[in-house]
């Protein structure tokens, strides 16, 4: 996995209320989407949206990497996407609310650079869904 | 945006000088550690969640456990695939026919668990003939169909590859995800097919295949393993 890293000067942070008031959605980089939505392909920057209330037996993952298997995944979706879990936090009150809308990404091999204006894209769209927390989960 | 998230390779996080994160010990491809383990995953998710409150940042906490094991077992002996491949893979000359009688030999294990279902639009039979035929410079034309050739030979490798992984977990005996993974590239022909279609796909004049084949088909711990007649200079990493 080594590769050449960027280098930041910066570490970009902001507060919000406590996590039991927070509205909280899911990224992932799993290269996951809904099994009638178009595949990843092998060079893809692009996100799909996986709405907030989607059934997680529909979802289906076409990441282009070699280097790990997909059986976890099939065997229990949130072993890699954990919407039950986050659901689950949210009717305990430990977390405030859970987004209408989640997204996956593709990450494999792409410099962040290049992905950027997808991201730029899709905090814009975070911000409309009133969300103030975001669980960013690789596979 | 008040981000957090799971992190399974520290080195590149630590370079991404994110705000949050919480390092987890478990495998790739299984970031909330085991599957059918929802206490634990909850854990482990409202771990990161809980660095949300952290303002000391760039934080990079460390969950403390390793994942469940998947299968209550006890035993630490190396796992080993129960069905036994009986050939040389390296320099058969019907490797095709070796895949077919693999996947004869997989399907009851497979079976007994709904199997994945493909994400592309071959069945198991077309796809064991599309890599042949690609591996052995044949014409699959009717099994591309119009779509880009590389993503028909990357859905197919992935969701036979898949398949195969899938009815390694069914088989009696405790065993990892690594060490399924490492039976797969080291006791399969299919593996072997991969090797061979990787090595004929790095000639390709596709500038987008000869990329696939470099970093799409086979991984880099396990490529001298499986690739035997790769032109000079790649890979190099």
């Amino acid at each position: 996995m080594a590769k050449e890293l960027p280098v930041y000067d910066t570490v970009p942070s902001v507060d919000g209320p406590p996590l039991h008031e927070r509205r909280v959605a899911l990224v992932t980089t799993a290269g996951l989407h809904r099994a009638d939505d178009d595949a990843f392909s092998f060079v893809d920057l692009t996100y799909r949206v996986i709405p907030g209330d989607t059934d997680l037996n529909r979802l289906t993952m076409t990441h282009s990497s070699v280097h790990f298997d997909r059986t976890g995944f099939r065997e229990d979706v949130n072993v890699v996407f954990p919407l039950d879990r986050l659901r689950e936090l949210a009717a305990d009150g430990a977390v405030g609310s859970v987004a209408d809308h989640h997204y996956s990404l593709m990450g494999a091999g792409w410099p962040p650079s290049m992905i950027e204006p997808t991201c730029n894209e899709l905090a814009e769209l975070l911000r409309a869904d009133h969300i103030d927390a975001v669980c960013l989960v690789p596979v | 945006m008040p981000t957090t998230g799971i992190t399974l390779v520290r080195e590149q996080t630590e370079a991404m000088r994110v705000p949050r994160f919480l390092w987890v010990p478990f495998e790739l491809g299984r970031p909330f550690g085991t599957p059918h383990e929802p206490e634990f995953q909850r854990r482990v998710l409202h771990h990161a969640l809980a660095l949300l409150d952290r303002s000391d940042v760039p934080v990079i906490a460390d969950f403390p456990d390793d994942a469940p094991a998947a299968t209550p077992d006890g035993d630490d002996a190396v796992w080993a695939c129960p069905v036994s491949f009986v050939r040389d893979p390296v320099g058969e000359p019907d490797l095709v026919d070796a895949v077919r009688a693999e996947v004869r030999r997989l399907t009851a294990w497979a079976e007994l668990a709904p199997p994945p279902a493909p994400n592309g639009a071959l069945g198991l039979g077309e796809m064991v003939s599309l890599l042949g035929r690609l591996a052995n410079g044949e014409d699959a034309s009717e099994l591309l169909g119009d779509r880009p050739v590389v993503e028909v030979v990357r859905l197919a490798a992935d969701d036979l590859r898949t398949w195969y992984l899938h009815a390694a977990t069914r088989q009696p005996g405790a065993s990892t995800a690594a060490e399924r993974t490492t039976w797969f590239w080291r006791q399969t022909a299919l593996a072997q097919l991969l090797g061979a279609l990787a090595a004929r796909l790095l000639d390709d004049p596709d500038p987008i295949l000869r990329m696939f084949a470099d970093r799409g088909l086979v991984p880099r711990d396990h490529w001298s393993a499986v690739v035997h007649d790769a032109p000079t200079g790649a890979p190099d990493d």
